[in-house]
């Protein structure tokens, strides 16, 4: 073996270090750089396809899965990584679901509506559960009307990835009728131990008070657009055909004991009709 | 601790570099007579050590700094006036060794080098927005207060090739040194980090082997990490 080295010449001076040095290497890289490393010589694709390196890219700490969520087990740490990004997988609390994402392995969660604080969410008046397909969750929360718009969620600091920047969301849908989620804008706020962060958002842009309308006979709505549309979030639109907003950011550290509470309220006298939401996410 | 035996294995496949037309072993060399000089001029003083490269040349290192080389640790009570042999690394590269380990022996913390090797990804903050997902390293440098950081950035910059960082990673596993294996393997991720496989043959020197065949397979099986 050494002769062979001895002999190999100045080419390939990395082919000295052993399998295992090379996979410490790549570990320090991120995902992505793992998998152009198997591209760039059969000797790298094996230290880099290694469960070595796919070790270090998992998170140490997932939380408890539903029963049957990994199984079959992924036969090597990098398909146990891909499974875990290409499709969520389900918490034992069968609300929450989780992911990682691809580029940084950070885990990312969903929270279904039913796990969400819905102020006047059980009065069938106000709200109406309805089953939802294309989505992990069987069902949705349907607002029917409601002056008081309120939504909390929260999940505890400790699950999330440490030394991470987070961005909430909500993920919803606009109902053929609805009324008063353009504006007023709702106000957002995601906070985390001391710090808080507010920001205003609009559920649905094609619902704006539009001076020339005939809407402009009820009260107006304009004070509240007050606020430059720059400075308000607006929601994008999921390949799933759902809507999701950001709703703000947080910073995570060292995973300090406490809890991230987001909130989505709009409860001026302002009727609002026609939200579906399916949960929040980070 | 290894048996001698298995740590030869961790050095399998690197040779002492040849002496002729590299400028450290020319060095090496040279300062061969002066430090031989001094060590017979009863410089084992009780608190330096002596590490003896196969060439016979001689590189000073602090009791203190030993202590960083879980291998010269385990050594250095057992060898007679302080002169360790350090088997299959060459002078230049004992040299460099030994001058991070006289930097960083004041500040060592076993645990936290401990704790960074068992849990190297990532090895920086991540900033997690959807619509930013590139890495990047920490470019907002932070408390350094030792000077270390900047330190460290120096000494790799100063290796001359690949080779010679390659040549200290294996120093460094074989002397049991995890902050110097850290700062090494962080080095080659660098080079690395970002880089499409053609770019990193590039920074790595390496020759390409695959064939078209292989290399289409590889790139379809990793089919996310090539498309932007």
């Amino acid at each position: 073996m050494e002769t062979a080295a001895a002999e190999s010449g100045p080419a390939c001076e990395i082919a000295r270090l052993p399998e295992e040095l090379l996979s410490a290497s790549i570990a320090r890289a991120a995902p992505r750089d793992a998998c152009h490393a198997a591209a760039v010589s059969p000797a790298f694709r094996a230290a880099a396809d290694s469960d070595a390196v796919w070790a270090c890219f998992v998170p140490r700490d997932v939380p408890p899965l539903a029963d049957g969520e990994l199984s079959p087990a992924p036969p090597s740490k990098k398909a146990l990584f891909m499974r875990l990004c290409d499709s969520p997988v389900r918490l034992a609390d069968g609300l929450t679901i989780m992911w990682l994402d691809r580029e940084t392995g950070a885990k990312c969660y969903m929270l279904s509506a039913r796990a969400l604080c819905i102020i006047w969410g059980d009065t069938p008046c106000y709200w109406r559960w309805v089953p939802i397909t294309g989505s992990r969750f069987s069902e949705a929360a349907e607002l029917l009307q409601v002056w008081w718009l309120e939504i909390r969620g929260k999940i505890d600091s400790k699950m999330l990835s440490q030394h991470s920047t987070y961005a909430a969301y909500i993920v919803f849908k606009v109902a053929p009728g609805a009324y008063g989620l353009g504006s007023p804008y709702p106000e957002t706020t995601v906070s985390l131990g001391g710090s808080k962060s507010t920001c205003h958002v609009c559920l649905d842009v094609s619902d704006r008070d539009d001076e020339d309308s005939w809407w402009t006979l009820r009260p107006s709505r304009r004070s509240h657009l007050e606020i430059p549309l720059s400075n308000v979030l607006l929601p994008q639109q999921r390949a799933d055909g759902w809507m999701e907003l950001e709703m703000g950011e947080f910073q995570n550290d060292e995973g300090e004991d406490g809890e991230v509470s987001i909130s989505l309220m709009e409860t001026s006298a302002t009727v609002k009709i026609g939200l579906v939401v399916q949960g929040a996410q980070a | 601790m290894a048996p001698p035996a298995a740590a030869a294995d961790k050095r399998e496949g690197k040779r002492p570099m040849p002496p002729e037309g590299d400028p450290a072993a020319a060095a090496a060399a040279g300062e061969t007579t002066e430090q031989e000089a001094q060590a017979a001029g009863g410089a084992e003083a009780g608190d330096d050590l002596v590490l003896v490269a196969d060439c016979g040349a001689e590189v000073r290192l602090t009791r203190s700094a030993a202590r960083m080389s879980t291998t010269i640790l385990h050594m250095m009570d057992d060898c007679a006036e302080g002169r360790v042999p350090v088997a299959g690394v060459h002078a230049g590269v004992l040299r460099l060794v030994a001058a991070y380990c006289e930097r960083h022996a004041p500040h060592y913390d076993p645990e936290a080098s401990a704790a960074r090797l068992r849990d190297p990804f990532p090895p920086f903050s991540i900033d997690f927005r959807p619509t930013a997902h590139a890495i990047r390293p920490v470019t907002d440098p932070g408390p350094d207060p030792h000077g270390l950081e900047a330190w460290d950035e120096k000494f790799i910059a100063d290796l001359p090739d690949n080779s010679a960082l390659f040549a200290v990673i294996l120093a460094a596993n074989y002397l049991g040194i995890e902050d110097l294996l850290d700062l090494g393997c962080t080095a080659v991720a660098d080079k690395m980090r970002g880089k499409a496989p053609e770019e990193v043959r590039v920074a790595l020197d390496i020759e390409n082997d695959y064939t078209p065949e292989q290399e289409a397979e590889v790139r379809r099986e990793n089919a996310w990490a090539f498309e932007d």
